[in-house]
């Protein structure tokens, strides 16, 4: 008896420490969401800037720049999966890394062999754990990215790309690298609150959409879909294309070497607004997944009160009539004598 | 006097963003003046380089940008920048400290050192305006 009341007291004692961590991860939790948002929102203008600056240049020339043109038989595709370093955050793992298998059996029917490129632990132990090779990783940065973090990664991702132009059929071409023919990248996007979605993206070649009417070309730059509809995504306004079709720039220096300047910059800038986005959603998903934990901590801690105080008063109660009973066996034992 | 509404945008933030007469930038192939009605142009700025910015009212706007961009357009003109630091913002100590730390070795290192040598100058040029 007094043994199950020890072990009820223990067990409140250490959901009460549980308690207290998961209440403090929720708290650092919700106080990174708002600080994440807030960056998400600072990197638009750059984004927006760059997307603008991107279809102007389009529109002019260059459109044989290889990050714009769909290769002919692409035979490697590379896969960017954003996780994050820490668990406990839910299903936001789970979800991402779903996205990114769909994507990659659908390469796979499309007869394109994925590379993966993962970012965050995660990402990196789940698929160490199913022996499957990853290309390269970067980790420790999922929950505060910066740009430079970003940057590596395209740059890395840019220079796969650019070797992959000239692979031959199975082998690695001329400059004796096996690059990748497209780049896709699967990041969780941050809708609000309450609503994260995993997202397939395709970020390289790019998708040029032309609306000329006549006096000259305009070209709105845009991603894909991965397996869905083309289109500018809609949470990016339609870039403005200057002041309507057939204005002329001067370029400092050339088109073709700005154009080669700026696509890994906007790739770079690409990938960041994804990190920015991902670790807003890790953050939500683990402020929920925190805050279940906490309420469930606090449900299971009344539980085992209430069972421990009725062992408790079983105990009493059995010692009053333990007692009772020995005086009465006494009064017995004495009247007898 | 002839204005033109400036941005001056990095990846992490907008840095500043208002009315000004002059941008004064240096690009890979050479300086570049910008006065309001200037045409439309696209260019590379230096890998590091100084911008300075006179607004309308107020002192000239002076910023340290790494691997900047500029477009001009005739609503405006706009700078993106992978890495930019206003003038004043910039830790004169700490950019010393940076020069003196950066090893020319490596690529690393010696675009470690533009950068710090970019910062001070735009300090520097910002102080004895």
């Amino acid at each position: 008896m007094a043994a199950q009341i020890r072990v009820l007291r223990r067990r409140i004692r250490s959901t009460q420490s549980i308690k207290k961590i998961t209440r403090a991860m929720e708290l650092i939790a919700t106080s990174r969401i708002a600080k994440a948002r807030a960056r998400v929102e600072e990197a638009k203008p750059y984004a927006e800037q760059m997307t603008a600056v991107l279809s102007e240049l389009a529109s002019n020339s260059a459109l044989d720049h290889p990050l714009l043109v769909e290769r002919e038989s692409p035979k490697r595709a590379a896969v960017l999966v954003v996780t994050s370093d820490r668990g406990q955050c839910g299903g936001y793992n789970a979800n991402v890394l779903k996205e990114a298998e769909q994507l990659q059996s659908l390469l796979r029917e499309q007869g394109k062999e994925p590379v993966l490129y993962v970012v965050g632990r995660k990402g990196v132990s789940y698929y160490r754990f199913r022996k499957r090779p990853v290309e390269q990783s970067w980790t420790g940065f999922s929950e505060q990215p910066t740009y430079e973090n970003a940057a590596d990664a395209a740059k890395v991702l840019v220079e796969s790309f650019m070797a992959g132009a000239d692979d031959d059929g199975d082998g690695p071409g001329e400059d004796g690298i096996r690059g990748v023919d497209e780049l896709h990248l699967v990041y969780t996007q941050f809708k609000n609150m309450v609503t994260q979605v995993p997202q397939a993206r395709r970020m390289a070649p790019m998708e040029v959409e032309y609306t000329g009417d006549g006096e000259g070309l305009d070209a709105t730059v845009s991603e894909t879909l991965t397996g869905g509809a083309t289109g500018v995504r809609p949470d990016e306004p339609a870039p403005a294309a200057g002041d309507g079709p057939g204005m002329l720039y001067e370029f400092e220096p050339s088109a073709d070497v700005l154009f080669d300047a700026l696509l890994p910059k906007y790739i770079g800038a690409r990938l960041f607004a994804a990190m920015l986005e991902s670790a807003a959603s890790e953050s939500a998903n683990r402020q929920r997944a925190m805050k279940a934990a906490t309420d469930n901590a606090n449900e299971l801690i009344r539980n085992l009160t209430l069972e421990a105080n009725q062992a408790r008063q079983a105990q009493i109660t059995q010692e009053i009539s333990e007692i009772v009973g020995g005086a009465d066996a006494l009064v017995t034992a004495g009247s007898e004598s | 006097m002839a204005e033109m509404t400036v941005e001056l945008v990095a990846v992490e933030r907008r840095l500043w963003s208002g009315v000004a007469t002059f941008v004064l930038a240096k690009t890979t192939e050479g300086e570049l003046g910008v006065l309001p009605g200037h045409e439309p142009t696209l260019a590379q700025l230096e890998e590091a380089g100084v911008i300075r910015i006179d607004p309308t009212d107020g002192a000239p706007v002076t910023v340290a940008v790494h691997g900047g961009f500029l477009s001009i357009t005739p609503d405006g003109v706009t700078i993106l920048a992978e890495f930019a630091e206003l003038a004043e913002e910039i830790d004169v100590r700490r950019a010393q400290a940076a020069l003196d730390k950066a090893d020319t070795s490596e690529p690393a290192g010696i675009s470690a050192r533009q950068r710090a040598e970019v910062r001070l100058r735009a300090a520097e040029s910002a102080r004895s305006e």
